[in-house]
């Protein structure tokens, strides 16, 4: 019955914490994807990993590092299956991750009124999570770091050639866009 | 903050905002790790009667009962020397723990205990010792480079220019560079004194570092003629011509060198030198270098195409059986090429892989455990230009 029991107990706390937390990370998710569809697929997928390792995340406070992490090796991963798959004829990587409707921006409602938003999707996904995580998030170099697995130097390079490439093509756009600027 | 980290800060919080509640994903998110927990048993049960049907003795024909009283007995020692062959899947790669020594990674070095910013410094070669990195960073012309030493302090320093090979010893406490002519051993114990005094012996024209002994002994293999080992007051033994890989395992140590077979053939021979005994040869496969006890060779193809292997090779360092192949999954577009390989410990092997289609290429370090023929991703991969010879990561 102890078995059951904390089990139970687990898969309430479990419950408790996706309660608290759901809107939130789903929020970062759709921030890393763009598209709704993609951002509840990423966030379901990360929370399942996360259940099952439940009982070996002894920190409570360390749950949203771990689902975070998750999330962004998961969105990782599926942008470079999608890249696979591509003929790879235009050398150009897929925006967004897998099947989601490419115009789904737009139903959000966000896509098309800000330049910025758009850009933001045309980022390699190592970039975008760097951005994200620093802009979004506000977390720092080193929490960055800690999440994509890699030097603080690194973090810095990814997000200076983020934020580079952002005004690169804001210039070639003209800058012009009328959301863009807020 | 600049503008455009300002105004992508508020475009991503804009979009956030604009994004309406989502129903409670608990209970599809239970259900589906459920489902990811089924797929991992069906996995590892398929995997334990993979190793089971590889366990049944040959002699025993399709339909023959095998009783729970008599279950097939695993020979090791025969398991080891039938060559397997490991494909490396990107996708479904499994993540391992990171290299346990220490990588270059884009403009850090990564050790252990830490890590040293590069400086903006790109080295194409990199050895490590006990006094900090020591990076050969091309000068823009020839083959040659100049040396920095990255020790964490501050911006790497410049110890030598024209450099054109480095080697340190397994220990950490020597490293080893060829410079006009002269190779210069310097020892880490002395690297904090104010004037530390390398040696320096004169060694042939184009002399390449093969190993460094924990003695300061250096194993260099000119352009031409055959290979010297030298000590730092220059007394030399003679080797065989074009030596590849070397290792001192123990009391004996063992040496792999090239000979010509005939106009177009090469032989990689492997020599027990302490027993000075040859123990075999192979056209096919070229040894780089041994695992640290002695027990394994890496090895790549003695044919390739010129633009690097994409398949290499463990060899039993005393038979020269080949006991594992490693190449990319075939079937996705993509080309694998292995580019560098370093030992981690006396079973596992990282290796370099730069996976590259047309369009694009990425760089990924995986470790082969040699016993178990698995592989997993120890970091990587990463995109980079195809073709231009950069890479994010370097082993030390």
């Amino acid at each position: 019955m102890d078995s059951i029991k904390s089990g139970r107990e687990a898969d309430a706390d479990f419950s408790d914490y996706v309660a608290a937390r759901q809107h939130a990370l789903l929020r970062t998710a759709f921030v890393l994807t763009g598209e709704r569809a993609s951002a509840e697929d990423l966030l379901q997928t990360a929370l399942a990993k996360t259940y099952l390792s439940w009982s070996r995340i002894r920190d409570p406070r360390a749950v949203d590092a771990y689902v975070r992490k998750v999330m962004v090796n998961e969105h990782t991963s599926w942008w470079r299956r999608a890249w696979r798959h591509q003929e790879h004829s235009t050398g150009q990587p897929p925006d967004g991750v897998g099947t989601a409707a490419a115009g789904s921006g737009q139903a959000d409602g966000v896509g098309e009124r800000d330049a910025m938003w758009s850009l933001v999707r045309t980022l390699a996904p190592r970039q975008r999570a760097a951005v994200v995580l620093r802009f979004y998030e506000d977390l720092s170099e080193a929490e960055t770091a800690q999440v994509l697995g890699c030097s603080i130097g690194t973090v810095k390079s990814q997000t200076s050639r983020a934020l580079a490439s952002l005004r690169r093509q804001l210039s070639e756009a003209g800058a012009t866009s009328p959301a863009g600027g807020s | 903050m600049d503008d455009i980290a300002t105004r992508l800060r508020d475009s991503l919080h804009r979009g956030a905002d604009a994004l309406p509640y989502a129903p409670d994903l608990t209970r599809s998110a239970m259900h589906r790790a459920r489902s990811i927990q089924r797929r991992r048993r069906v996995s590892a049960v398929t995997a334990v009667i993979a190793v089971l049907v590889l366990s049944v003795p040959a002699g025993l024909a399709l339909g023959d009962t095998v009783t729970s009283s008599e279950p097939p007995v695993a020979d090791g020692s025969s398991e080891m020397t039938d060559p397997t062959q490991v494909t490396i899947d990107l996708e479904t790669l499994p993540a391992g723990e990171l290299p346990g020594i220490p990588y270059r990674q884009f403009d850090a070095y990564l050790f252990g205990g830490g890590s040293y910013d590069l400086g903006g410094l790109d080295p194409y070669e990199i050895a490590s010792w006990d006094a900090g990195a020591a990076l050969l960073v091309s000068d823009g012309a020839g083959q040659e480079g100049t040396l920095f030493v990255a020790d964490g302090s501050g911006r790497p320093r410049p110890i030598a220019e024209r450099v054109d090979s480095i080697g340190a010893s397994a220990d950490g406490a020597h490293l080893a560079y060829v410079s006009g002519g002269q190779l210069v051993v310097r020892d880490a114990a002395e690297e904090e004194q104010a004037a530390p005094t390398p040696t320096s012996v004169p060694v042939p024209t184009g002399a390449e570092i093969i190993e460094v002994t924990n003695e300061a002994q250096v194993l260099v293999s000119p352009e031409q003629g055959p290979a010297l080992l030298l000590d730092r007051r220059g007394v030399e033994s003679r080797l065989p011509a074009d030596v590849t890989a070397w290792t001192v395992p123990g009391a004996s140590f063992l040496l792999a060198y090239i000979t010509r077979v005939d106009e177009v053939l090469n032989a990689c021979s492997a020599v027990d030198d302490g027993a000075n005994q040859v123990l075999w040869d192979s056209c096919d496969w070229t040894v780089r270098e041994f695992s640290p006890d002695g027990t394994w060779a890496y090895a790549v193809a003695s044919s390739t195409d010129g633009y690097g292997p994409v398949e290499v090779a463990v060899l039993d360092a005393a038979t020269g059986d080949v006991v594992r192949t490693v190449r990319l999954a075939a079937g996705n577009g993509l080309v694998g090429t292995f580019r560098d390989a370093a030992w981690e410990s006396d079973d596992q092997l990282l290796l370099r892989l730069e996976a590259e289609t047309g369009a694009g290429a990425e760089v990924a370090l995986i470790r082969l455990d040699v016993p178990a023929a698995e592989v997993e991703l120890a970091t990587g991969p990463v995109e980079v230009r195809p073709g231009t010879g950069d890479s994010p990561y370097l082993l030390g």
